[in-house]
């Protein structure tokens, strides 16, 4: 809590007993702290905020995530140190573009306090890699990169890591990806591969 | 395909790496079919003698695409499939899916039912640290102590087969409660449990906590500093390990844990002595959480939710009632469909926190669902610990960051 | 003249039988002791309480496919275990089992032979001994047999020196390398007082006894210093690609190793055949089995050392003290201080 930040009236802050029962922090986008700071300092990459079951998820430009996240890790009234969790969400099937969502989960050891920061991304773009900021980010994006195809910038080592090296046939995790693959495979015994089983489930379009 | 036995197997190496190391250096590919990576896990390391000069661990050889099969499962279909990501602790595993999926739904399981899920998650991290002591000892080269772990495991697998007959791959806890009611011997086993198992816990110290071969192996070695431990996202007793107090049960109290009195224990040093410790007070945190929930949980009462749209009706009023009768029909068949919306969830895991990421299109079956394994993000560490080390010492940093290859891999 | 030579060979035939017998049955000993170490109840469908075990295992391992690996260097491969097997029991040659009976009028000595370097002669066989492991891990084509050899190696030269050197005050005090001569130095009682104690050299040279014993577990690889097939680092070590009866005959060896240990150790130490009553072999089996029973222990209790341990505590720990133990003997033995 540094002097020039105190000073500042409008700037909603986490309290003690915050942390016991909302600890998604302040259910109301404009009266949580990290989505102030970062809409005041970030003006043209901030999008919107959302909050569903009291998670506040902050939506910016691809290509300032990193510095998003670097701000939010650094500035020294939100902390969010710990990058719990990076992955992509295939939104193909529920808007029009971007088509991908890069999400990432922070939580912030000293707050006790998480945040979700959203980004979204087409197919072909690149997103700026969050290595330098948290070494975690290392496999959970070649794990988005395996899984949808994403590809990051200044990621030090983007290869496949669940799936084999020589893995060709595109990315399972996109929902344009069947589930049991392109491929046809006859299992060891047989003559001719499984019949593939459709469920009668449908989605809403 | 015939296999030519007399051609030189070709070393899976790339040649990019193999050019690499220099006429010095030896690749050694260690997995995935080695005694002490745990499963599958492979680690193509390159030596200098016998010290290690680089590290790269290659996971995915038990990669089943849980998530892809999360999309395609109904919510409550998918609860079995968590028993296999991480197969020692299959009720933790449990819990925190239902857990995401009853706060993406908005409900809340009963008290009742709260305080056998902290049992239940409790008793299965004690397991899991059981099988990790175990496995771990054996890999620095104690052999009797698995032995002796896993004579106390025995006793939490049989509380887990009479709960639910079955002892692994427990499939135990159901979207808003359990579906299966307590059996009236249970908590006498569990309170047996709680008396037994110090007693098998001292003989582990005995054999291990002042012995000076284990302490040389282990004190000083894959020291990870707490900033590291930060940067690589590292939870659970590796980030307590480094002296961070991060334990999501007190942080971000879950269930009714903070109702309970129990403590986080925190290393000092890093290294993986203190990881060490760290489990072993935790076993005897555990022990003490659950002796409190056992004494506090009601004898009688509901462990389902009922008359929500997203739980399975009870079974008597299924058989009595026509409603009942038809929404169980619809439940099982069709499935419900939560809100539109995504949630992350959190919890405490043996190894780590455990997180669910769910996004919901308001159809039956997860538009998206992801799994933080928290192993799969500890093994990362592994390269900066094993940096310098010796071949013998990466067996223990691989003990120590106590993976499941079925959860690292998913 | 004829007549001693065909007494040793009989003795020498019986010896060597009765040892491979009983490197069977150690390794069912093993098993149990180590299976009530364990909790566990160990081998008992085999017959009463396991005993057809090793026979099953004899069997079994015989009857394996003998898989030699493509790039393995074949020669040496197929010859290095024989090297380990045939080079094992032969220590058991200078052991005395006994001192000279009359059997059907003729003098049979229980021993094969009694070499006048007999010591120097057991340790010579430790050291060729590890040419079948470092052979055979340099045969197998493996990285993993590779570096169990090559830790094999240099732990063998380590604790070699230490072994050595350990036993120096005991001969010293003795004044032969003859085991034979040092059993007869160690029968005689001394009397302190009225009170009569046996002048074995556990008693006058115990930090020796201490050093030999450390050293004895490392030379023979057993646990905690089984470092060159510590199976959770290097899977095998330097028997990865052995299979069928090649990887019985480094099984064996080691086991006869440890048997042949223990004799040597009983010997030079606790007397050998000298007991409180009724001198015989009796005694230094029981003696024999007490080292195999600590050897099991051992490896029951402690977690391995690490390379770079094993080594400082070679050089670093174990060697000041067997000089400090020499110079100390020497000293003794010089200025005539004390009974001896």
């Amino acid at each position: 809590m540094s002097e020039e930040h105190a000073q500042l009236p409008a700037r909603p802050k986490l309290t003690a007993d915050s942390w016991a029962t909302g600890y998604w922090g302040p259910t109301e986008p404009d009266l949580h702290p990290a989505v102030y700071a970062v809409r005041e300092r970030f003006p043209d990459a901030f999008i919107d905020a959302i909050n569903f079951r009291d998670e506040m998820t902050i939506r910016v430009e691809r290509a300032r995530l990193r510095d998003v996240i670097a701000f939010l890790r650094d500035h020294p009234d939100q902390r969010y140190n710990l990058l719990t969790d990076e992955t992509a969400v295939d939104m193909v099937r529920l808007r029009d573009t971007p088509r991908f969502d890069i999400v990432v989960q922070l939580y912030s050891i000293p707050n006790r306090v998480r945040l979700r920061v959203k980004a979204g991304v087409d197919d072909g773009e690149t997103v700026p890699s969050l290595v330098p900021v948290h070494a975690a980010a290392n496999w959970m994006e070649r794990e988005v990169y395996d899984m949808f195809g994403i590809v990051f910038e200044d990621h030090p080592d983007l290869r496949r890591i669940l799936l084999a090296d020589d893995w060709d046939e595109g990315h399972p995790l996109r929902k344009d990806y069947p589930l049991r693959g392109f491929r046809e495979y006859v299992q060891p015994g047989f003559t001719k591969p499984a019949p593939r089983i459709r469920t009668r489930l449908r989605r809403p379009q | 395909m015939v296999i030519d036995f007399s051609q030189p197997t070709p070393v899976e190496i790339s040649e990019e790496r193999q050019l690499s190391a220099s006429r010095r250096e030896m690749v050694l590919n260690m997995g995935p079919q080695h005694p002490s990576t745990h499963g599958v896990l492979r680690v193509l390391l390159t030596l200098d003698g016998e010290v290690i000069t680089s590290c790269d661990p290659n996971i995915g050889y038990l990669h089943r695409g849980v998530e892809k099969l999360g999309e395609s499962h109904r919510y409550s279909q998918f609860v079995p499939w968590t028993d296999r990501t991480d197969y020692v602790a299959a009720p933790s595993n449990n819990l925190g899916y239902v857990l995401a999926v009853e706060k993406l739904c908005g409900i809340e399981a009963p008290e009742r039912a709260q305080y056998w899920r902290i049992i239940m998650g409790e008793l299965a991290r004690i397991a899991s640290h059981l099988v990790w002591l175990g496995t771990h000892a054996l890999d620095i080269g104690a052999l009797s102590i698995s032995l002796y772990c896993f004579r106390e495991r025995e006793l939490i697998l049989d509380i887990f087969e009479k709960f639910c007959g079955a002892r692994l791959t427990t499939n135990m806890m159901e979207i808003g409660g359990f579906s299966r009611p307590i059996p009236p011997e249970l908590p006498e086993m569990v309170r047996t449990f709680c008396k037994v198992f110090p007693g098998g816990q001292r003989d582990y110290e005995l054999i291990l906590s002042e012995n000076p071969i284990w302490l040389s192996r282990t004190r000083g070695i894959g020291v990870i500093e707490p900033e590291v431990a930060i940067s690589y996202g590292l939870t659970g007793a590796c980030l307590r390990g480094s002296g961070i107090n991060y334990d999501v049960r007190k942080a971000q109290p879950y269930l009714l844990y903070d109702r309970l009195d129990f403590e986080v224990p925190l290393g000092s040093h890093g290294d993986v002595f203190d990881r060490y410790l760290v489990r072993m007070e935790e076993m005897r945190q555990a022990i003490k959480i659950i002796e409190q929930c056992i004494d506090q949980v009601p004898t009688d009462g509901d462990l389902m939710l009922h008359g929500s749209p997203y739980t399975i009706p009870p079974h008597d009023t299924v058989l009595t009632t026509a409603e009942d009768m038809q929404r169980h029909f619809i439940w099982v068949i069709k499935g419900f469909s939560p809100p539109k919306g995504e949630v992350y969830s959190a919890i405490e895991h043996s190894k780590g926190e455990l997180g669910h990421y769910i996004v919901s299109d308001g159809s039956p079956m997860p538009y998206r669902m992801r799994l933080r394994t928290p192993d799969f993000v500890n093994l990362q560490s592994l390269p900066y610990m094993a940096q310098g080390a010796m071949l013998a010492d990466v067996v223990a940093m691989i003990g120590t960051i106590d993976i499941v290859l079925g959860s690292v891999d998913r | 003249m004829y007549e001693h030579l065909i007494s040793s060979y009989i003795v020498g035939f019986i010896v060597l039988n009765v040892l491979l017998g009983l490197m069977a049955y150690m390794t069912w000993f093993e098993r149990k002791v180590l299976a009530r170490f364990q909790d566990r109840l160990g081998p008992t469908r085999t017959g009463p309480f396991g005993l057809l075990q090793p026979i099953a295992d004899g069997v079994k391992l015989l009857s394996k496919e003998d898989i030699i690996p493509a790039n393995a260097d074949r020669l040496i491969f197929l010859v290095a275990p024989l090297i380990s097997f045939v080079l094992a029991p032969l220590g058991a040659a200078v052991i005395p089992f006994g001192r000279s009976i009359t059997l059907f009028g003729y003098n049979v000595d229980l021993y094969v032979t009694d070499l006048n370097i007999a010591a120097l002669y057991v340790l010579a066989l430790g050291s060729i001994g590890v040419y079948g492991i470092i052979l055979g891990g340099y045969a197998s084509g493996n990285r993993y047999s590779l570096l169990g050899a090559l830790r094999s190696a240099a732990q063998v030269v380590s604790y070699e020196v230490v072994l050595g050197l350990s036993l120096v005050g005991v001969f010293i005090l003795s004044g032969s390398l003859s085991l034979l001569q040092i059993v007869n130095e160690q029968s005689q009682s001394l009397s302190f007082g009225g009170l009569q104690v046996p002048n074995w050299y556990i008693l006058s040279q115990p930090l020796a006894f201490a050093l030999f014993l450390v050293a004895a577990v490392a030379e023979t690889n057993r646990s905690p210093f089984d470092l060159p097939e510590a199976e959770t680092e290097l899977i095998g070590g330097f028997h990865t690609e052995y299979s069928g009866f090649r990887f019985s005959f480094f099984f064996l060896a080691e086991y006869i190793n440890m048997i042949v240990v223990s004799l040597f150790a009983s010997t030079l130490f606790l007397g050998g055949i000298d007991g409180p009553i009724a001198d015989g072999v009796w005694w230094l089996v029981i003696k024999a089995l007490i080292f195999l029973f600590f050897y099991v222990w051992l490896r029951a209790t402690l977690p391995r050392f690490r390379y770079d341990q094993l080594m400082g505590l070679a050089w670093k720990v174990l060697m000041p003290l067997v000089f400090l133990n020499i110079a100390l003997t020497g000293l003794i033995r010089l200025f005539g201080i004390g009974a001896i």
